[in-house]
């Protein structure tokens, strides 16, 4: 003796607070029911319970909760596939099914659906189409016939102003992705049999790791349709699969190779330490002589390395036990091709990494020393690229020293190091630094490493060439 | 211990790394992109996770589903992409599912620009999104704390099943600093409540509806004892020069740095003026505050908005005394001497 | 001994999806109410079930019906 009756992955009982545990909350001839026990079924007869994550998002079908014995995540209209895409990507033997209403997955999450497919998520859709908002009374659905009369749409669809139905599972059959993309319906007998069939290819597939499945489920309701239950499923068989028709656009399952592991192994300990902590390490110097803040602004224009000078000069300090802030132009600024970086350094915490006057201006060209020499503190100091600007700054209670930056960088085949000539020159006068804790710092700041020699020879260059003025 | 010169926004991808992080989801928006594009290397580098979503309002659904099979979950973005994120922001809320976000303010409203601002206080500390709901809010000043906060927020997350912001700023995420990889790589442990696609966690249930009203009420009042309790165990921040303080700027993020240049040159200038500055957003430092204003001491609410944390200010002292404002809006930020220029006129007129 | 339809009367909303589905016509509408006030399905006295599982298929609801099937060999037992 055998029983043919619904599978146990079902709740016996449902534990609804307020309502009736024996029966759903579905009204009388709803097709939810049926395909929910197909999938039940499926989930059976594959073996899966325990792994399975049924997603239910805002729609009829909030409540699947109540009626399988499976985990469960509500999510919120639309974002199943979301939803389903990061779990996934957490618990990658789950089996997850995303169960999607047609508000839900062809009007508030076309987004998410369709990039969820585009990127072959490893997960099983079933996409209930009745062509009608259910939970919220009856209102037109992207999926809503033409013609048909609405909560919303009270005269009719009209094609001009509402457009047409929707075709969701032709839509992702255009892509490359899906293994499986398929459109039938809860309808007749011969019908029925073909979704339970492919119900179950669609968790057969996820189960082997072949990736995306989406079955499009043509269903009825009753309620919103206004007619019996009866009448309904012939309703589908006789009008929807007109409109939506019938078949399997896309099926790669006996083509597509399985997920694979990962490229990169999951790393901790020491080994996870390594592969964050790239670049070689900070140098270690004297603790630098400063008792104040120190803002040195390095200002020019592209490829003069100003944003790789500054974070080298940054480097030699922390080398000499200071704390520094970093701040380039930001953002608009820099797209008219000018660069400039503020680099604060102080024996302790840097107060504001936004330096309103300055120590030291470091101007690699004429319209950086216009524009910022007046920030220079009094007795403060400019340094002047005497390559490119031929006039003397303006201020006359500042300290200025010329240095051809330009011209120096350009002799050793390195003009993307002038801001790099300059910062050396600055740290020859003010002796804040030294020149060794620089180079020391140069692997940090250059993003070609092999060009570490030549900035180290430029470096050594000009302050020979300082020490001998 | 490692210590590096770095960005704001990349400090927060190493805290996020050491804070035991699995699973980052993307999307880019200056000035936060610097934090998905170092996400994605290096999560996928040491076997973590990086993904990027379609748009932030996917992206935050997928921090609800990964964050449901008890990974430590987060993502990174600016003011219009949190805004996007509001709706998915309440349902991690009701469902109680622990999350980290990091909201780089830029100004606004609408497109706004890329500028720093702190416009979003009102929306992140608030909650954002529907319902009663709170997220944790933690507010750095410096690279070191996008570290080190990020790093925390996972354990706070997890702990107090919240959401936990980082609100940074467009100049807190490009200001490079050195920051020192410190602690111990942290890890997450299997949670009861979470889904693992097992046998052991199959009747688990996430879910944020509750149909009766009763059971709805009594799901917020339990939403409303754990927030007390989060404002009883971790409300946050730090003094300068308070004391003996006649007027203390309230102030926090980057403007907090600007205002402590300030206070050290008024002191110079031997004005009584301190600055109280808040490390926690949500939970307010409201018991701290009151004390202070008992002292008849006068606030000034100093911030990149139209005075949204001020408001909160004049909440928790509740008239005890006065609540000024200081507010630059727009992508434009006060200068120490503009805070220097008030307080000596107000201290002297 | 044949296969029986066994119906759970409190958990049918007799919406009439399962007598359309039955080939042999051995499932109507009663005219009994049950519990939640439907007039549930019934099995029709004398009908013979072949036990083909469509109305189960069919059905919305969980655990309304079930089939207990015979095979031939306990048909024969029984029948001898």
């Amino acid at each position: 003796m055998e029983q043919i009756k619904t599978s146990d992955v079902l709740y016996e009982e449902f534990f609804r607070k307020d309502g009736d545990k024996k029966i759903t909350h579905y009204c009388p001839g709803c097709g939810h029911g049926t395909i929910q026990k197909m999938i039940a079924q499926a989930i059976e007869d594959l073996g899966i319970q325990d792994r399975v994550v049924f997603l239910s998002p805002v729609g009829c079908s909030v409540f699947s909760y109540y009626y399988f014995d499976t985990g469960n995540i509500q999510c919120s209209h639309g974002r199943a596939p979301a939803v389903g895409t990061a779990f996934k990507r957490v618990h990658e033997d789950s089996i997850v099914i995303s169960y999607q209403g047609d508000g839900d997955l062809a009007g508030i999450g076309t987004a998410e659906i369709i990039h969820a497919a585009n990127r072959g998520e490893n997960m099983s859709v079933f996409f209930i189409n009745n062509a009608t908002y259910g939970m919220t009374g009856g209102q037109m659905a992207p999926t809503t016939l033409l013609e048909e009369k609405t909560l919303t749409s009270p005269f009719g669809r009209d094609r001009k102003r509402d457009g047409a139905p929707i075709k969701m599972a032709e839509m992702i059959a255009t892509l490359d992705e899906p293994v499986l993309v398929s459109r039938v319906a809860v309808s007749s007998t011969k019908e029925m049999l073909k979704t339970k069939k492919m119900i179950y290819k669609a968790l057969k597939n996820q189960v082997d790791n072949l990736g995306f499945s989406f079955v499009e489920i043509l269903s009825a309701c009753p309620t919103s349709w206004h007619v019996s239950p009866v009448e309904a499923r012939v309703h589908i068989d006789e009008t929807l699969s007109t409109v939506f028709p019938l078949g399997t656009f896309v099926d790669k399952a006996d083509t597509v190779l399985p997920y694979g592991p990962s490229l990169f192994p999951f790393l901790s300990g020491e080994d996870f330490l390594v592969a964050i902590v790239e670049g070689g390490e900070l140098a270690e110097c004297e603790q630098a002589p400063l008792k104040d803040e120190l803002a040195i602004m390095v200002a020019g224009f592209g490829g003069q390395g100003v944003l790789s000078g500054g974070v080298s000069l940054a480097n030699a300090a922390i080398a000499h036990q200071l704390q520094v802030s970093w701040l380039p132009s930001y953002g608009p600024e820099m797209r008219g091709g000018k660069a400039s970086v503020t680099v604060v350094m102080s024996p302790d915490e840097v107060s504001s990494p936004l330096a309103e006057d300055i120590d030291c201006l470091i101007a690699l060209n004429s319209p950086s020393l216009t524009a910022y020499e007046h920030m220079v503190k009094p007795s403060g100091t400019i340094l002047v690229n005497s390559s490119l600007i031929d006039h003397e700054p303006e201020r006359d209670d500042v300290t200025v020293h010329h240095v051809p930056a330009s011209d120096l960088a350009k002799e050793a085949g390195l003009p993307q190091a002038t801001a790099l000539v300059m910062i050396s020159a600055y740290i020859h006068y003010s002796q804040v630094l030294t020149i060794d804790s620089l180079i020391e710092s140069l692997h940090l700041g250059l993003k070609k490493k092999s060009l570490i020699g030549k900035n180290r020879e430029l470096i050594l260059k000009t302050v020979e060439i300082l020490v001998s003025k | 211990m490692h210590k590096r010169l770095m960005k704001g926004n990349d400090a927060a991808v190493y805290g996020a790394l050491m804070g035991g992080c699995t699973h980052f989801f993307g999307y880019p928006i200056t000035p936060a992109s610097e934090i998905a594009q170092t996400a994605s290397y290096y999560f996928r580098k040491t076997g973590r996770t990086y993904l990027q979503g379609e748009s932030e309002v996917s992206v935050i659904n997928m921090l609800y589903g990964a964050s449901s099979g008890g990974a430590r979950v987060m993502t990174a973005s600016s003011g219009p992409g949190i805004a996007l994120m509001a709706e998915g922001l309440s349902y991690l809320a009701g469902a109680r599912l622990p999350a980290v976000v990091i909201d780089m303010q830029r100004a606004g409203p609408g497109l706004g620009n890329i500028w720093p601002e702190q416009g979003d206080y009102a929306m992140v500390v608030k909650g954002g999104g529907q319902g009663n709901y709170k997220n944790i809010v933690l507010a750095p000043a410096s690279a070191q704390e996008m570290f080190d906060f990020t790093k925390q927020a996972f354990t706070l997350a997890e702990r107090y099943r919240m959401t936990v912001f980082i609100l940074g700023d467009a100049y807190l995420g490009q200001v490079m600093e050195s920051v020192e990889i410190s602690g111990e790589l942290e890890q997450s442990e299997r949670k009861d409540w979470a889904l693992y696609g097992d046998k052991e966690s199959r009747r688990n249930l996430i879910t944020s509806i509750y149909m009766s009203p009763s059971d709805m009420e009594a799901h917020n009042e339990l939403l409303q004892r754990q927030y007390a309790k989060v404002e009883r165990e971790i409300v946050d921040y730090s003094e300068t020069d308070t004391d003996d303080a006649s007027l203390i700027f309230i102030t926090y993020g980057i403007v907090s740095r600007i205002c402590h240049g300030a206070v050290k040159r008024l002191r110079e200038l031997g004005l009584k003026v301190g600055m109280l500055r808040l490390k926690t957003l949500f939970p307010f430092p409201k018991e701290r505050l009151k004390e202070l204003a008992r002292k008849k001491i006068t606030f000034v609410a100093v911030e990149l908005s139209n005075g949204q944390m001020a408001e909160d200010v004049r909440l928790s002292v509740d008239g005890l005394t006065k609540v000024l404002s200081f507010n630059r809006m727009g992508g434009e930020v006060m200068k120490s001497q503009d805070l220097v220029a008030f307080a000596t006129e107000y201290l002297k007129g | 001994m044949s296969n029986q339809v066994i119906v759970d009367a409190d958990r049918c909303k007799g919406c009439g999806i399962c007598p359309s589905v039955c080939p042999k016509g051995c499932l109507r509408i009663g005219t009994e109410i049950n519990l939640q006030g439907y007039e549930h399905v019934e099995v029709v006295p004398g009908s013979v079930c072949i036990a083909c599982g469509m109305c189960v298929l069919a059905c919305p609801e969980p655990r309304a019906l079930t089939i207990v099937k015979h095979t031939e060999e306990e048909k024969s037992c029984t029948s001898a």
